[in-house]
Order: structure tokens, then C-alpha cells, then sequence
């Protein structure tokens, strides 16, 4: 089992004197130092930066927090264990619901694509797949969804993309989908692969 | 072993005294004494746990030079009070299974303790907490620290820790389109 690493533990019986990583300002007896407070956080190093960050309540509160500056987001960027034990101890939310209406082909009263209904962020739009919305009305269905991504297909386009509902667009890869070899039906059943957790690290495995 | 009670403070039943006593000396690194439970001392820190079985302990303060009056001053505080609590095999647990486990909400008492710390002292009781393997303490300042960026923006965390922005204007905009769904409430 691992631990959270030793950082600058005594290996022996008496500490070695090291030098502090911080220049040690003059005792002061303000307890309301915020004002005064310089930046001190910095030099609590990585270890102990990622210890304060694995605590934070949700993967937003993270995310906000490493972008506060570059070395805080190098911090979370260059360490997997982080990440992983972060995953440990936060759960995945649910982050909301596709609602897919049954349809029949191009019925136009229902939904060129599923509405995503988020649970924890405010639905500010509904997530619309490359191609759709002008006036073509083309149909995406849901075939799979892994590591918060959902590979959806649409038939008619002879089109797959990967989407993340939360970013909304942003993260959508179109491809082609294999033209028959030799104009005979396939039957496709692709599945999505989620390689790591690095955004668009996945692959897409057709199955025949 | 009988302890001659008459000669207990005596100079040659030093070391045995010292074995018997229930507190232990330690001493920060601007030369400051303080007294702490050798029971919450050896049971809150690893590290002093390990001084203590190994007989490493100097009567006259065991040498910490890496921690400074005031972080030593709260370090001693907190196992103090801690002694005064029941040990509790939550924490105990919680620390075995540390990587999975949520981590444990801190104690009122624990919750106070904290509060009433600068910025500066809480930093230097985490790196204290760290140095000495207090798996608790260590839990409790950074589950503070933590709070401190709870709810907040990226603004709003530079404001309260005095961090630098180092992004361009540009970058910001590229990582808040990017990652727009972090910057609604949790």
C-alpha cells in the first residue's frame, strides 16, 4: 500500500538542519494577516500543495484552484498518482441525463440530437453534434459512453463522433465511418475506449 | 526495574527517569523548550514514535531544527489537547486505508484549533505536521487550507493566498472556454 510520501522526514534520530524553505519573516502578533500574508502557500512545495488540493470538495473546485497560477497547474499536470488518488477519494458525480426520445427517421418534431441534461451544471444549451442544426435535420444515436465521453453515431451522415456533454462541442471528433469495401451492408458496432484520462486520449474499436 | 522515587530528578538516574516520565522535551530550532504526553506524542506522530521506542529522546530537548517556536508551540497544543480526547479508531483507520478512504471530518475542538491560526503559522504547522508524520494534524491544516479555495474563482483564490497571476490575458481566455464547466457553482 502506498503512503503519502515522506517529504523531508528525519531519516535518523536527530533532523538534519536544512534550510527552511522559506525566508522566515519577524514573528508578528497579527492574527488578521491576510494583507500581510506574502506567498506563502508557494513554498509549502508540491507534496504538501497536493495534499491541501486532494481535499478540496469536487473536481471543479480543483480545476479552479490550478489555474489560480502556472505552478499550481504544473503541480496537478505532473502528477498521475495525484490524480488517481484524487479519483479515489471523489467519486464520479453523476453529471446528467441523455434524454433520447424514440424516433422514427426524419420526424421532425423530435430532436436532431439527445438533449443532455446536466445535474450539476446549469443547462445553458443543449449540446449539438458538427453538422447539425441547419436545416439538415440528421439523427445521432447513443452506441456507448466511457471516462465521461459519449460516442454517438449517426447513420445517415455515415458519421461517429465522441463528445464530452459537459464541454459541450469542444472536445468532438468527426471521422468518416469506413466505406463498405464492397458496397455490401456492414454492420457496425463501435465501442468506445477510454485509453486515459488525458481529453481525447481514446479510441474508438469497431466491431464487426 | 524499581525506581529509587527519592533520587528521581538525580543526575545518574537521568536516562532512567527519562524513561519513566510521561512527557517529553523537544526543542525548536530557535532553542525554545516545550513539554508534551509522551502517549499523544507517540501516538499523533510517527516520527516521534519512532524517537521514543528507539530511546532517542534527550532529557534536556530533543533537537526538532527544523521547526520553529511557534509551529512546535501549536504542535505541542494540539497533542495535548489531543490527550485529553479519546483516541479514536476512526482516525486510526483512516489513516491505515489513507488513499481510498474520504478523509474524516475535523473535530470542533480540531475545527477551532485551526481557525484561530495565521496564514503563516498554519503554512508552518503543515510543513511541522509533514516533518513529524502527524497524520491527523496534517489532515486537519490542509482540510483548512482547502476551505480557503472552497467556492471560490481563481481571482478569489489569488486574492486570499497573494498569488501572482502569471497567465496572459489570452491563456485565461483559452482554459475558461476550455474548461467552462468548472467555473459554474459546485
Amino acid at each position: 500500500m502506498t503512503t503519502r510520501p515522506p517529504n523531508r522526514r528525519p531519516g535518523g534520530h536527530q533532523p538534519e538542519k536544512m534550510p527552511h524553505v522559506a525566508p522566515r519573516k519577524p514573528a508578528t502578533d497579527e492574527s488578521a494577516s491576510d494583507a500581510a500574508a506574502e506567498t506563502r502557500i508557494s513554498f509549502l512545495g508540491d507534496d504538501l500543495l497536493l495534499e491541501v488540493f486532494l481535499r478540496l470538495p469536487s473536481l471543479a473546485t480543483l480545476v479552479r484552484a490550478a489555474l489560480t497560477c502556472r505552478a499550481w497547474r504544473g503541480a496537478v499536470a505532473s502528477s498521475p498518482s495525484f490524480r488517481c488518488r484524487f479519483r479515489a477519494v471523489h467519486p464520479p458525480p453523476l453529471l446528467g441525463f441523455f434524454v433520447e426520445a424514440p424516433h422514427d427517421g426524419h420526424n421532425p418534431n423530435v430532436p436532431a440530437s439527445p438533449p443532455f441534461v446536466p445535474t450539476c451544471t446549469p443547462a445553458t444549451g443543449t449540446w449539438r453534434p458538427p453538422g447539425d442544426g441547419d436545416g439538415e435535420l440528421s439523427c445521432w444515436d447513443i452506441v456507448d459512453c466511457s471516462g465521461g465521453y459519449v460516442l454517438l453515431v449517426n447513420a445517415d451522415e455515415k458519421l461517429f463522433t465522441v463528445v464530452n456533454p459537459l464541454t459541450r462541442c469542444n472536445e468532438t471528433a468527426a471521422f468518416d465511418l469506413c466505406t463498405n469495401p464492397d458496397d455490401s451492408v456492414v454492420q457496425l458496432h463501435p465501442r468506445l475506449v477510454c485509453v486515459d484520462e488525458d481529453r481525447m486520449s481514446f479510441n474508438s474499436m469497431l466491431c464487426f | 526495574m524499581e525506581v529509587d522515587k527519592g533520587k528521581g530528578e538525580a543526575e545518574e538516574t537521568r536516562k532512567v527517569a527519562e524513561a519513566d516520565r510521561d512527557t517529553v522535551t523537544l526543542k525548536s530550532s530557535d532553542g525554545k523548550l516545550f513539554e508534551v504526553s509522551k502517549e499523544a506524542a507517540a501516538r499523533l506522530s510517527t516520527v516521534l514514535a519512532g524517537m521514543i521506542a528507539g530511546g532517542s529522546i534527550d532529557d534536556n530537548g530533543t533537537d526538532l531544527k527544523q521547526i520553529g517556536s511557534e509551529a512546535l508551540e501549536n504542535v505541542v497544543d494540539y497533542c495535548n489537547k489531543h490527550a485529553n480526547s479519546i483516541p479514536s479508531a476512526a482516525l486510526i483507520s483512516s489513516s491505515i486505508s489513507f488513499n481510498t478512504a474520504p478523509f474524516k471530518e475535523p473535530e470542533e475542538w480540531e475545527r477551532k484549533f485551526v481557525d484561530r491560526l495565521s496564514h503563516d503559522a498554519l503554512f508552518d504547522l503543515v510543513e511541522a505536521a509533514n516533518f513529524l508524520g502527524m497524520e491527523r494534524l496534517l489532515d486537519v491544516t490542509c482540510h483548512k487550507i482547502s476551505e480557503m479555495m472552497k467556492g471560490k474563482s481563481p481571482d478569489q483564490i489569488r486574492e486570499v493566498f497573494n498569488i501572482k497571476n502569471d497567465y496572459t490575458k489570452e491563456e485565461l481566455e483559452e482554459i475558461r472556454q476550455e474548461l467552462a464547466w468548472a467555473f459554474y457553482d459546485d
